[in-house]
């Protein structure tokens, strides 16, 4: 009877660590929430107490403020870390397995590693020197990973535009067997046109996503513009995306549905 | 059986037939009639006048009052649309309701440049 009990108990501890693991890790988006808010704080704390430090450089200040330093930095790291896993977890939601913006995706958890290795380095700080230091090497390491978050977010909505594509194929497969055959011409015609749309998205979509890559584009990427060209194409592609699902659902209504 | 003829002896009784015979009994009543003649005649008036409210209102209540109503206009009346609904119209919301605005999720600010020593901008 004992050892059932024992059993029982083991089960449910090992359910409930399980579950919570699931939890902790399926929302990488409250993770970042948290993490970018303890940066927050800590970059107040860290701003006042440098500005004591400058105003009355005692060894005293000097130490408050290298403390807040480093615990700046490491919120810092880790929000950047946790803000990389984010988006990384919004492209793959989408399961697309679209190759074209790999290398993005791994650029992005280069930073997650990256951000992580830099959160443990600053651990190590002790004096003024030190941070000086690590900041002037991060200042030339950091641009790369940086960037990965422009680039990671214009993915995400690639993902997401070739998901509806994917979407949109598995309807038109649903709805040919429904339709009578032998299909009449102007039908025929209409699913014609469809399948030659549905080919055009997906042009205007690795278009896209192969001017990522241009040398221009990625000269571009720091810019303030960088995003407003992309915003215009995107909304170009849901538009035709739109005309693509209106006319499927047209045939569906009066061909599959009759 | 024979009726017994009542013979009147009483003397006050023959008075009284008397007047009545040579009509002095009603002289009175005469003079009566004279003097509230135009009462009399203004409440035959006011009652003729009831009256013939009264029948008037009895007749208008048995004759029903004509409705006077605008001609029938042809109505048309709106054909039953049957609202057919496509099982693809939840991806059709799906690309409705792209957020086509970017940067999405919006990219937060770092300060990269944290020294102990003033930052030259």
């Amino acid at each position: 009877m004992k050892l059932y009990t024992k059993l029982f108990l083991a089960a449910l501890t090992l359910l409930f660590f399980s579950t919570a693991t699931t939890t902790v890790f399926a929302d990488a988006k409250s993770d970042y929430e948290f993490q970018y808010s303890r940066y927050r704080q800590n970059y107040i704390e860290y701003s006042i107490l440098k500005k004591d430090f400058l105003a009355n450089p005692t060894l005293d200040n000097q130490q408050k403020a290298v403390l807040a330093a480093k615990q700046t930095l490491s919120s810092r790291d880790l929000s950047k870390a946790s803000f990389a896993a984010y988006l990384l977890d919004l492209c793959q939601e989408k399961q697309t397995n679209y190759t074209p913006i790999k290398p993005l995706l791994d650029s992005l958890r280069s930073a997650k590693a990256f951000f992580l290795s830099e959160a443990e380095k600053s651990k190590t700080i002790v004096t003024p020197a030190n941070l000086t230091s690590f900041t002037e090497d991060y200042l030339i390491n950091v641009v790369p990973h940086n960037r990965s978050f422009r680039t990671g977010i214009v993915a995400c909505k690639i993902s997401q535009l070739v998901r509806i594509q994917a979407q949109s194929k598995n309807a038109l497969d649903v709805i040919l067997p429904k339709l009578a055959t032998p299909l009449s011409t102007p039908l025929q015609t209409r699913i014609d046109d469809l399948q030659l749309l549905g080919n055009k998205i997906n042009d205007t979509i690795d278009t896209f996503t192969d001017k990522l890559y241009t040398e221009e584009e990625i000269s571009n990427i720091d810019n303030e513009y960088y995003f407003t060209g992309k915003i215009e194409t995107i909304k170009k592609i849901q538009t035709l995306q739109l005309k693509w699902i209106d006319g499927l659902i047209d045939i569906d209504l009066n061909y599959a549905h009759s | 059986m024979p009726i017994p003829k009542i013979e009147i002896t009483n003397p006050q009784a023959l008075e009284i037939m008397g007047k009545v015979k040579s009509g002095e009994i009603f002289i009175p009543l005469a003079t009566w009639f004279k003097k509230s003649k135009w009462y009399l005649i203004s409440i035959l008036i006011v009652t003729i006048l009831l009256i013939a409210l009264v029948v008037g209102k009895n007749l208008s209540e048995k004759t029903p009052v004509p409705v006077f109503a605008p001609p029938d206009i042809e109505s048309i009346t709106p054909p039953e649309v049957i609202n057919l609904k496509s099982d693809f119209s939840g991806l059709k919301e799906e690309i409705q309701n792209l957020n086509t605005d970017l940067p999405d999720p919006f990219i937060p600010t770092f300060d990269d440049n944290l020294k102990l020593e003033e930052v030259v901008n």
